[in-house]
């Protein structure tokens, strides 16, 4: 039997092949995904995001779990489609996440993507440089229910209202959550201009997004 | 007004010593260019302008340095082959076009002569134009890229990061050759700028850990700050965020027995934990808090240990107060800042970081008048 301490510590600490190996051989033994996503990925993420926010751990730490998250979950995500075939219940929540236009900072938005995806939601990252047009396009399409925009720039912040006046343009603003952080925000500054909710960094973000689906649910 | 020049003010400060008065600086740099009527885009590359944007701007707000560069986060990697990015504010390096993909790309990185390459031949002008015009009264200061963040720069965030832990000695030598082109770089600005600030936004503990700055920061900027210290100018770090578990190393990369200062926003009270804990550490569990204010305070703790042995710049948020805040609260917290940082000297009072150019002129304003008003030392 697989022990899903080591497994959990495997993962924390960016072992990727000791986390693999683990992995497999969990499923192999037929611990279903759901089982190793509720009791190794999320708690593992938890303890992640605990020690980055308490200074214990840093953006290579961050990197190496990101690294070992993303293979482990290759597995585990083909095992979780065979579990529950098409059934959309399952997901925890569709995030669009972007850095705005005119910023090309990308790794507080990367982390958050990290944390999210390591806490379940499904998460659709477009990058840097972002148009507001093209945010939303992408949100409806993909049917998001999140739209999570990153900035670190000041001078770059007017792409975060451009997002949410678009939204109410096309009538669209009750439809997505906006999500909002980055160095130059504020909560009072995300509030002023109709943003859902703010996050100080990315441990908080995923506190948001739930509390986000859970009002929309 | 007290005796002393805005240069003689700011030096005395930068050894550690008690001037007239606490000397002041805006940090109005890209925003220079509006008071001519230019901006970024349209006059970067055009010395002439550049000095005179800084110039009228220092006229109109009256504060005591004057900052030459605009990029300067980015001018070492633009050289060494990394492409501009156009915000609004300044080309920065755009990100995902990488310079360092292999660490043979490492092996073949050119150095420009400075004089050779465009943004540092600019600024190199604009200082050299600033030190004719104005420099026998006001304190000139360059702003140039550390080691650490220009690697940065050229390799992007997540593969530096995975490189320190997976190839320390290829991130070594990578540093070692970018220090000495730095060196060569921050050294022309000899006799035609008094102050170079590195900028090291990096290297933060947002990002780096304690251990990670100890052997990958402070080694290269140790040995750059010496050169810039021995060609008689006063290197000032730049770590730009949190500096908790780093503080005591940020400042003594600054040479032994030379003058020189550290600036940053040292930490968020209200956003991270480790800042409160830090805070606490230092001055005690009652320490007061203003949920409006979670920069200025950092000052006392940084001042209490550090103060003795570097002078402290800061902190003035550049963003709720300076862009968002009210005269009245600028007001409010360069008081705060004064009574936190002032106390025996080696203080200057600024942003904790570069300001928005949509900054209102009355906050700058409010912000040297009331440095003045509330910084005269008795």
């Amino acid at each position: 039997m697989v022990d899903f301490e080591e497994l959990k510590d495997a993962l924390i600490n960016g072992r990727k092949e000791e986390a693999v190996e683990l992995t497999e051989k969990a499923l192999e033994e037929g611990i279903s995904a759901r089982h190793l996503i509720s009791n190794v990925i999320l708690p593992a993420s938890k303890v992640v995001g605990d020690r980055y926010e308490h200074g214990e751990f840093f953006l290579s730490e961050l990197v190496q779990y990101g690294d070992t998250l993303k293979v482990v979950m290759g597995p585990i995500m083909a095992r979780l489609k065979e579990e529950i075939g098409d059934e959309r219940q399952e997901r925890v929540g569709r995030v669009v996440l972007a850095t705005v236009k005119g910023d090309l900072h990308d790794i507080g938005k990367n982390i958050v993507r990290l944390f999210l995806e390591g806490n379940g939601f499904e998460v659709l990252d477009l990058g840097v440089d972002v148009p507001a047009e093209k945010v939303i396009d992408v949100a409806i399409e993909y049917n998001a229910d999140i739209i999570a925009l990153s900035c670190l720039m000041s001078v770059t912040r007017d792409g975060v209202k451009e997002v949410i006046d678009e939204l109410s343009r096309r009538g669209l603003r009750s439809r997505f959550a906006v999500l909002v952080g980055g160095r130059s925000t504020s909560e009072k500054w995300a509030g002023q201009i109709g943003a859902d909710r703010w996050a100080p960094d990315a441990v908080n973000a995923v506190d948001a997004a739930f509390d986000l689906i859970r009002q929309q649910s | 007004m007290g005796g002393m020049t805005s240069l003689e003010r700011t030096a005395i400060a930068l050894q550690g010593g008690q001037p007239d008065m606490v000397p002041v600086a805006t940090l109005a740099i890209s925003r220079a260019l509006w008071e001519i009527g230019e901006r970024p885009r349209t006059a970067i590359n055009d010395p002439d302008k550049m000095a005179k944007a800084k110039i009228v701007a220092n006229e109109k707000f009256g504060d005591d340095i004057v900052v030459a560069g605009i990029d300067g986060c980015f001018v070492e990697a633009k050289a060494m082959g990394a492409k501009s990015f156009w915000s609004d504010h300044m080309p920065i390096v755009d990100t995902r076009y990488r310079v360092i993909n292999t660490w043979e790309d490492a092996d073949n990185l050119s150095f420009p002569e400075p004089h050779e390459h465009i943004r540092m031949r600019c600024v190199i002008e604009e200082s050299e134009i600033l030190m004719d015009k104005i420099g026998d009264h006001k304190a000139i200061a360059v702003v140039v890229s550390g080691p650490f963040s220009t690697a940065c720069n050229l390799m992007g965030h997540e593969n530096l990061f995975r490189a320190m832990v997976k190839e320390p000695d290829e991130v070594h030598s990578l540093l070692d050759k970018i220090t000495d082109y730095s060196i060569k770089y921050h050294t022309a600005f000899k006799g035609i700028a008094h102050a170079v600030a590195v900028l090291d936004p990096v290297a933060s503990v947002e990002t780096t850990s304690p251990r990670q700055y100890e052997e990958f920061v402070k080694p290269y900027l140790e040995r750059d700050m010496a050169a810039i210290a021995g060609k008689g100018l006063i290197p000032i770090n730049h770590p730009c965020g949190d500096t908790t578990g780093i503080l005591h190393m940020v400042a003594d990369v600054i040479p032994k027995g030379s003058p020189g200062a550290i600036h940053a926003s040292y930490g968020n009270v209200e956003t991270r934990p480790m800042s409160l804990k830090y805070l606490r550490n230092v001055l005690g569990e009652g320490v007061q808090l203003d949920p409006d204010d979670p920069y200025s305070i950092m000052l006392k703790a940084v001042k209490k240990e550090v103060g003795d042995r570097v002078c402290v710049c800061g902190n003035v948020d550049p963003i709720t107060v300076l862009l968002e805040g009210t005269p009245e609260q600028v007001r409010a917290t360069v008081r705060r800042n004064i009574e936190y940082g002032a106390e025996g000297g080696g203080f200057i009072l600024m942003p904790g970081c570069d300001t928005n150019p949509y900054t209102p002129s009355e906050n700058f304003r409010a912000l040297v008048e009331a440095a003045r008003e509330y910084g005269v030392y008795g």
